[in-house]
């Protein structure tokens, strides 16, 4: 049964073939395995996977692996390379002085690989297995991912295996599907997770403004205000450049705020079940708001219809700092105590203020650790995200750099929750009633490809073609 | 000739690892550019339909000339200066050279992160600008670094590369004939003189070869014009880093087809360069 499992060339055909085996036997417990969503896929069987690292996670699968196990061949193993995005100075100082040490108490290095964007690690992921290199013979043990990277990984199946319920600190997530809760933690922009992937982080996506340049009242609320403002300010907002995870996400929620009026229904399919027509009556409001705002973008040419040379920063860095040296009013972060961290940090002005905005579309969403199916490290790949997913690693996390906790809190004790409560940084200027009033689920996956590819077309390169045209050439770009 | 063997065998075990390492890469790429991607579902070897597609695209087309806005003026800059650096330059080494020398020792990446802390719209010369009461505040200060300009790319390229050309220009002054200058000096030539058909004709090698490293350089470049650009306007490396940078893996053909297409013009533009100075420079078709 263990090595059968690999040896099948593709999910499809081990579906087929263990309907066949149902069939012939009849074994009611294995139709139920074949037919439950929730079945661990095998791994791809055309790669080269190390035989003991195989034997190793198919015990793990089957939920026959004490966790001592796990830490024994996690030391033998010695080491774990990390990938995740390196754009933040104090994630890398906590990683180095926080992470490396606590695995080094339990005989495993953390190599820490800093990547300026998740889609470089899944890159790495990609081309060693197109080289044929399976389960123990890649590069890549752990990476920080979300959307469409994971949903890339997913679709390759190049994702280790369930392991998030399998970890000692699997207690403090709702991972039950049978759970309304467990949702955000099995869905990861609408791709099952299938355990594959653990929370690691909660994304709260809120803008900030320096009030000393413009007063509270003035904030914009929505995107008919930012507008009017940037009308009457020219030159004082702009926004990342998308593909960049920051700027895409401002685009995605000017989609959802100034969609139709469906709210954010449409936008929880697959944008390949739509329709070309469809995308493009959704996704037309947003992109018309983005080009008529050019002109009044940092750069721009200050008069309607003048557009002029908009400046979009390349990086969440760029756009803070933006707002740092006074060049503009309002940016963004994912990440409910940005504000605060950066004030503390100096990187901000003390005059800086946390807005609710988009009102009725502030994003919310998890983003994971997970593994890749030729993790070289498998073992200390489980005990680094198990340890990454204890209450200790989150509350250190938040207290000392104001990543928030993604754990369930209900989940937790009420003395962890006053911990959390008083590790918080202040949300400088919000309320948490205000972010839970405000926010709205992430899109399916699908579309954030999507909107890059427009954006980049209709926005950056000012296509003169009509914009259906534009989404359906973006939607088959072949 | 056997002086030249030993060289080659010499050679040997690195070129074949460089032949190993970039050959199986270049092989590679070519192939998907052709429609090779087994990996990714495509598999259309051989078609010529990404590098239509490349043709075809007025994206490329805008990318193209911005590349050559970028990478020409920043050529001739950097070997104008570096040609007037290099010739002031003391033959000696001392403290001056060695710092001149100092930008090449830092890769491009901190060149950028050096315009940046200076030039941008809340840099170093915008503050003092505003210290010393000569702008209203900081912001006043002209956008330099992502204009369309692209004054922060030119600034960058500028700074690694004068020094650069100044070091060959340097070196092969110094290894030159003293005497040809000497016997200008008896016959009376002035000062522009032995400059223009002494000392310059000396040197053209090293400026032609600091040329086509430069103007090679410039053309191809992706981190410098990435992490300055800011606008809208993408060079074709750039252009092509974001095409390959899309989610969707079958757009990968199409981005390798626009780097071997940005590849093939950088090749011909060194050739062409190379062609016009062995045509008008015939101190450099001697070497």
């Amino acid at each position: 049964m263990v090595n059968r499992r690999h040896d099948r060339p593709s999910r499809a055909f081990a579906l087929r073939s263990l309907a066949a085996l149902v069939l012939a036997v009849g074994a009611g417990a294995h139709a139920q395995d074949a037919l439950d969503p929730y079945a661990p896929p095998p791994l791809r069987a055309d790669l080269a996977h190390d035989a003991a690292a195989l034997a190793f996670r198919d015990a793990l699968v089957r939920g026959v692996l004490d966790w001592t196990v796990v830490s024994e061949r996690a030391r033998e193993e010695g080491v774990v390379r990390w990938y995740h995005w390196g754009g933040s100075e104090e994630l890398n100082t906590w990683v180095q002085s926080v992470v490396v040490p606590a695995l080094a108490a339990q005989g495993v290095r953390v190599e820490s690989v800093r990547v300026p964007a998740t889609r470089d690690a899944v890159d790495v992921v990609l081309a060693e297995a197109a080289a044929g290199r399976g389960l123990g013979r890649g590069s890549v043990d752990l990476i920080w991912i979300n959307g469409d990277n994971f949903r890339t990984l997913a679709q390759a199946e190049l994702l280790f295996g369930p392991f998030a319920d399998r970890v000692p600190n699997a207690e403090w997530f709702a991972l039950d599907p049978t759970d309304p809760a467990a949702a955000i933690n099995l869905f990861d922009l609408g791709t099952p997770t299938l355990l594959r992937s653990i929370p690691w982080f909660a994304g709260q996506y809120v803008c900030y403004v320096d009030t000393a340049r413009l007063p509270l009242e003035r904030a914009p609320r929505d995107h008919a205000e930012l507008a009017a403002l940037a009308r009457e300010r020219p030159g004082r907002f702009t926004y990342v450049r998308p593909p960049d995870y920051i700027g895409t996400a401002f685009v995605q929620q000017a989609v959802v705020a100034l969609a139709p009026s469906e709210g954010m229904h449409p936008f929880l399919n697959d944008v390949g079940d739509l329709g070309a027509g469809e995308v493009a009556r959704l996704l037309a409001p947003a992109f018309d708001y983005l080009r008529a705002l050019e002109p009044f973008l940092l750069g721009g040419g200050g008069v309607e219809g003048e557009r002029g040379s908009p400046v979009y920063p390349p990086s969440a860095a760029a756009w803070e700092r933006l707002v740092a040296t006074g060049e503009i009013d309002l940016a963004c972060e994912d990440n409910a105590f940005h504000a605060q961290s950066a004030v503390e940090r100096g990187r901000l002005p003390e005059s800086v203020r946390t807005i609710v905005f988009p009102a009725g579309a502030m994003r919310v969403n998890k983003s994971f650790l997970a593994i890749p199916a030729n993790a070289p490290n498998p073992a200390a790949a489980l005990l680094l995200a198990d340890h990454l997913s204890s209450f200790e690693s989150h509350l250190s996390k938040l207290d000392l750099i104001g990543y928030p906790v993604a754990l369930d809190l209900p989940r937790l004790s009420s003395e962890q929750r006053d911990a959390i409560l008083a590790a918080s940084p202040d949300l400088r200027g919000v309320t948490y009633d205000d972010l839970a009033r405000n926010a709205i689920p992430d899109m399916h996956a699908s579309w954030v490809p999507l909107i890059d590819r427009v954006w980049e077309r209709w926005i950056a390169a000012a296509s003169p073609r009509p914009f259906a045209e534009v989404v359906a050439s973006a939607l088959d770009p072949r | 000739m056997s002086r030249r063997w030993r060289v080659a065998l010499g050679l040997a075990p690195a070129l074949a690892l460089l032949a190993t390492i970039f050959g199986a890469a270049l092989v590679a790429s070519l192939a998907q550019s052709l429609g090779h991607a087994p990996a990714y579902g495509v598999e259309a070897f051989p078609t010529l339909r990404y590098y239509r597609a490349v043709f075809a695209d007025p994206v490329v087309a805008a990318a193209a000339l911005h590349t050559l806005a970028t990478a020409l003026p920043a050529t001739a800059l950097a070997l104008l200066l570096g040609t007037a650096l290099g010739l002031a330059l003391p033959a000696r080494r001392d403290l001056g050279a060695s710092l001149v020398q100092l930008p090449l020792l830092v890769p491009y990446v901190v060149a950028v992160a050096l315009v940046t802390v200076w030039l941008a719209g809340g840099g170093v010369v915008a503050r003092a600008f505003a210290a010393f009461g000569l702008l209203d505040a900081p912001q006043a200060f002209p956008r330099l670094l992502d204009g369309p300009a692209g004054v922060g790319t030119l600034v960058a390229f500028v700074w690694k590369q004068a020094p650069f050309t100044a070091l060959l220009v340097a070196a092969v002054r110094s290894g030159a004939d003293p005497r040809l200058r000497e016997v200008a000096l008896v016959f009376g030539a002035s000062r522009w003189q032995r400059l223009r058909y002494v000392t310059l004709p000396q040197v053209m090698p090293a400026i032609t070869a600091a040329a086509v490293i430069i103007l090679a350089y410039n053309l191809g470049a992706l981190e410098v014009p990435l992490l300055l650009g800011g606008g809208t306007r993408d060079t074709l490396a750039v252009a092509a880093w974001r095409v390959y940078a899309d989610p969707d893996l079958t757009q990968r053909p199409q981005a390798l087809a626009l780097a071997w297409t940005l590849t093939a013009g950088v090749v011909a533009a060194v050739a062409a360069l190379l062609a016009a100075a062995r045509r008008w420079l015939p101190g450099v078709a001697e070497r």
